[in-house]
């Protein structure tokens, strides 16, 4: 249900993302993310269902899942939007289905390398990881970004890979990811290991 | 704090020391600066993009640059 942007409570704005006209805005305390319609001033719930316990509801809608202290946002650059949560978890919601997924579970009172145990795949071509886990880039991403590549050499604008895109947007994860990602192009190698 | 390039805008999560304890308290809004270029980058008068915004323990409104 869309509403005024200007007319809904929100207890504590943490995260910040922007896709075109779409601004993400993360309500840690109220365990729901919101998309702010910029073009029409509305906002309606994206992801959460307001609990901050219960199943996650993966596999399902977002907007009936349980999405617990979201903090950092993110968005691809297709528009899949990722949900950094409080127990580090990382959400992913995926911009046609509107369906929500864990793409990360991280033990919380880790912060290195070594704890790393959720599935990842090789990084390939010019992309870097993105988030603690490496992951390829979302199908379409090449093919979009050659596209705009196309169009910025018209333009003379030196254009954004899709994984400076990426990181463009990160706040929260941005160090993690930069790290890691450093990590994971200079060690080549399963970074559980280390 | 996000920057929107294409538009000239930053846009922030606000909050601020609200009741004095030394912790950030969020203000409950999400708010945009729309930022001058010249010789120097300055900002201008924000705008509310989202929520109402949070009081204080006394019930007072939260301070806050906005209106």
């Amino acid at each position: 249900m869309n509403r005024p942007a200007t007319s809904i409570n929100i207890f504590v704005a943490f995260g910040l993302a922007m896709f075109g006209s779409s601004l993400y805005v993360s309500d840690e305390y109220a365990h729901i993310v919101y998309r702010v319609d910029l073009g029409r001033g509305s906002i309606s719930t994206y992801a959460g269902n307001g609990k901050g316990f219960g199943p996650s509801g993966d596999g399902g809608v977002a907007t009936s899942a349980v999405v617990p202290y979201p903090q950092g946002l993110t968005v691809d650059c297709l528009g899949n939007l990722y949900i950094l949560q409080l127990s580090s978890d990382i959400r992913r919601v995926d911009v046609k289905s509107k369906a929500i997924t864990t793409v990360s579970s991280i033990p919380p009172t880790s912060n290195t390398s070594a704890s790393i145990t959720t599935p990842r795949t090789e990084t390939s071509g010019p992309f870097t990881t993105t988030f603690r886990v490496g992951a390829r880039p979302p199908e379409g991403c090449t093919a979009r970004r050659d596209r705009e590549d196309r169009g910025h050499r018209r333009k003379n604008i030196k254009p954004l890979r899709c994984a400076e895109r990426l990181d463009r947007y990160s706040s929260y994860v941005r160090p993690v990811s930069a790290e890691v990602g450093h990590l994971w192009k200079r060690q080549g190698r399963d970074l559980a290991t280390h | 704090m996000l920057l929107d390039e294409a538009n000239g805008l930053i846009y922030v999560s606000d909050a601020c020391d609200a009741d004095g304890d030394g912790n950030a308290d969020p203000s409950g809004r999400v708010i945009s600066y729309p930022l001058h270029a010249g010789s120097t980058i300055s900002l201008g008068t924000p705008t509310g993009v989202t929520g109402t915004g949070n009081t204080i323990a006394n019930g007072q409104p939260f301070p806050s640059q906005l209106s």
